[in-house]
C-alpha cells in the first residue's frame, strides 16, 4: 500500500459516501469503481486542496486509479 | 379534421408491431407490447379521471412504464410534468410552481403508485391552457436570474416535428428525461420505429455495456461524457463498433476532444446538435465530423444573428414561461444568448454571456448556489463562480467569508452539508474556499449580508 493510499481512500469515502472504496480496489480506475465524472473531479480537487498542489485532469491520459494518484503524490511530495 | 401529431405517432407505433421498442434491464419490449401498455394506462387514467386538463407529475426515469404513461397522458390530453429521481431535491419547488395536483411515481423496478398533491392553484398561463383541454408538457430549466424557469409546451406542437418519417436508430437514452433534449430523443426513437436503450447509470462502464449488449448505433450525449469515455480504460476492451452516429450538445466541445473522437470512431458521423428547451431541437448539419461549424435550422425553425447573438423563431416554441416574463418579441423571435461566429451558411458557437456555470452539460445558476450558502448564519459574503475544467467543462467554486472567526474545516463541512440538503448534486460546489473578505474574488457575483447599526 502506498504512502498516501489511506488518505486517498478517506477522501473518496468522504466525498462519495462511506464504503465507496477500500484497499482492495487500488488498481482499478476510479470511474470504474462507481465514481462518476463529478465525483472524480471533486475527489481530485479535494486532494489538490489538501496537499496544495495541482493534479492533472486532462482527457489525454487514462483516468486514474488510487495507485496512480498515490504515485503522483509521492512524486510531488517526497 | 386533420389528425393530431399524437394520434399520427401512436398509429405509426402500432404499425411497427413486433419490432423491438425498448431494452430495459435485460428485457426486450416490442412496439405491440408498448401499445398495449399505453392502452392499459389510458383505461387506468380514465378510471381516475386523469384526462383533459389534469396536471400530473410523472416521477420516474426511462422505463416501459414511464414511457407508455407519457404517451397515454398525451393521448388523454392531460398535462405532463416530468421530474426524474435525480432531481428529487427540486420536487417541492417545482410542483408548488406548476400546481400539479396528481403524481404517478415509478420506481427503479418499474412499479408505480398514484397519489394526489396539495399544491397552490396553477399559475395563469397553465390555467388558461387547462381550459383549452389540450395535451401539455411541463419542464424546468435554469434561468439566468437565479430562479429555475418553468416551461409549458403544447405537446402536440412538440410532436409535430416527428410526423415526417425519418431514419430509425438504436439509441442509448443518455440525456435526462426531464430536460428537453432527453424528451426530444425519446420521441425521435419511437416516432421512427427505433430502439430505446435504457441505462441504469451514466457511467462509462454502463454505457459501453449497453452499446455492446444492444448493438446501439446512436449515442446522443455531452462533451463531458465523451471526454470520460475517451480517457477510460474500458473503451479499449469494449466493442463499440455498432456506433454509427454520435451527437453532442448542451456545452462547448473542445477541438482536441473532437479530433480524438474522430480517431476512435472513424466510421461514425459526429454531429453537433443544438436546441433550447423553449424552442425545441433544431436540425443541424456539421461541415464535417471533425468540424465545430454547423448549419442549423430545419423545418419549422428560422434563425437570424444580431450583434453576434443567435435568435430563433420556431413553430414548436413553448406556450410560455409560467414563472418568468416572456422571452419572445412581438414577432415570435427569441434571443438564445449564444454567441456565434458566422462563415457563409455555417455558424460556430463561442459560448454564452450569462451568469450560468455549465457543469458537465447542465446549466447551473451561480445565484442559486449563493442563495443556498447564504442561508448559513455565519456566512458574511459568498461568490459562486465557474472555473474551467477539462473533464467537466466547468466546475463550481464557492468563495465564502465568515461573520465570526471559525475553524475553516468545521465551517466548510457545515456549509457542504447544507448544500447537499438543498441542491442537486451538480449544483454543489466542487471546492469551498473560506477567505478573508478583502480577498474575495469576482465582485460581480457577490452576496453581502447587511450589517446592523
Amino acid at each position: 500500500m502506498g504512502a498516501y493510499t489511506e488518505e486517498i481512500i478517506s477522501v473518496i469515502n468522504d466525498t462519495c459516501g462511506d464504503g465507496t472504496c477500500d484497499a482492495s480496489k487500488t488498481e482499478t480506475p476510479l470511474v470504474e469503481i462507481g465514481l462518476d465524472s463529478l465525483d472524480y473531479v471533486t475527489v481530485v480537487m479535494a486532494l489538490e486542496d489538501k496537499y496544495e498542489l495541482e493534479i492533472p485532469q486532462t482527457s489525454d491520459q487514462n483516468l486514474w486509479s488510487i495507485d496512480d494518484l498515490d504515485k503522483f503524490l509521492a512524486g510531488k511530495l517526497s | 379534421m386533420s389528425k393530431s401529431a399524437i394520434d399520427t405517432l401512436l398509429t405509426r407505433m402500432q404499425e411497427f408491431a413486433e419490432r423491438p421498442a425498448m431494452h430495459w434491464r435485460g428485457q426486450e419490449i416490442s412496439y405491440s407490447d408498448l401499445i398495449q401498455r399505453i392502452d392499459g394506462w389510458h383505461r387506468e387514467l380514465k378510471g381516475k379521471s386523469l384526462e383533459k386538463g389534469a396536471i400530473i407529475v410523472v416521477h420516474g426515469d426511462y422505463s416501459p412504464t414511464t414511457c407508455s404513461l407519457i404517451f397515454a397522458l398525451a393521448r388523454s390530453q392531460a398535462i405532463v410534468h416530468l421530474i426524474t429521481p435525480a432531481n428529487t431535491s427540486e420536487f417541492e419547488s417545482q410542483v408548488s410552481e406548476s400546481g400539479a395536483d396528481h403524481i404517478i411515481r415509478i420506481d427503479e423496478d418499474d412499479n408505480w403508485d398514484y397519489g394526489t398533491l396539495d399544491t397552490p392553484a396553477p399559475p395563469e398561463l397553465i390555467q388558461n391552457f387547462v381550459s383549452e383541454q389540450q395535451s401539455g408538457l411541463i419542464l424546468f430549466t435554469s434561468g439566468s436570474t437565479g430562479k429555475a424557469k418553468g416551461i409549458l409546451h403544447d405537446m402536440d406542437r412538440v410532436m409535430q416535428k416527428f410526423v415526417l418519417e425519418r431514419q430509425s436508430w438504436r439509441t442509448v437514452l443518455f440525456l435526462v428525461l426531464d430536460h428537453f433534449g432527453g424528451f426530444n430523443t425519446l420521441l425521435s426513437v419511437f416516432a421512427y420505429g427505433g430502439l430505446a436503450i435504457c441505462i441504469k447509470s451514466r457511467s462509462v462502464e454502463e454505457v459501453c455495456q449497453a452499446i455492446e449488449n444492444s448493438s446501439a448505433d446512436l449515442l446522443p450525449t455531452t462533451p463531458t461524457f465523451l471526454n470520460f469515455l475517451l480517457g477510460s480504460k474500458i473503451i479499449q476492451t469494449s466493442d463499440l463498433s455498432s456506433i454509427k452516429r454520435i451527437s453532442y450538445g448542451t456545452e462547448m466541445m473542445l477541438e482536441g476532444t473532437l479530433a480524438r473522437l474522430n480517431r476512435r470512431f472513424p466510421n461514425a458521423t459526429i454531429v453537433n446538435t443544438y436546441g433550447l428547451s423553449e424552442l425545441g431541437v433544431l436540425r443541424t448539419k456539421s461541415k464535417s465530423s471533425s468540424s465545430p461549424w454547423v448549419k442549423i435550422g430545419g423545418q419549422g425553425f428560422e434563425t437570424k444573428i444580431i450583434d453576434d447573438i443567435l435568435w430563433v423563431r420556431s413553430t414548436s416554441r413553448m406556450v410560455g414561461y409560467f414563472n418568468a416574463p416572456s422571452q419572445f418579441d412581438e414577432d415570435g423571435w427569441m434571443s438564445t444568448g449564444d454567441r456565434v461566429e458566422v462563415d457563409g451558411e455555417y455558424v460556430r458557437f463561442l459560448g454564452r454571456r450569462t451568469d450560468i456555470i455549465n457543469v458537465g452539460g447542465q446549466k447551473v445558476s451561480s445565484h442559486e448556489v449563493e442563495e443556498v450558502i447564504f442561508n448559513d448564519e455565519n456566512v458574511l459574503e459568498v461568490s459562486a463562480y465557474g472555473v474551467a475544467n477539462e473533464l467537466l467543462g466547468e466546475v463550481i467554486v464557492a468563495e465564502i467569508s465568515l461573520k465570526q472567526p471559525e475553524d475553516k474545516g468545521v465551517a466548510t463541512k457545515r456549509i457542504k452539508t447544507l448544500c447537499k440538503e438543498k441542491l442537486s448534486r451538480l449544483k454543489i460546489p466542487a471546492r469551498f474556499k473560506i477567505v478573508d473578505p478583502k480577498d474575495q474574488h469576482n465582485l460581480r457575483f457577490k452576496k453581502i449580508r447587511p450589517t446592523s447599526g
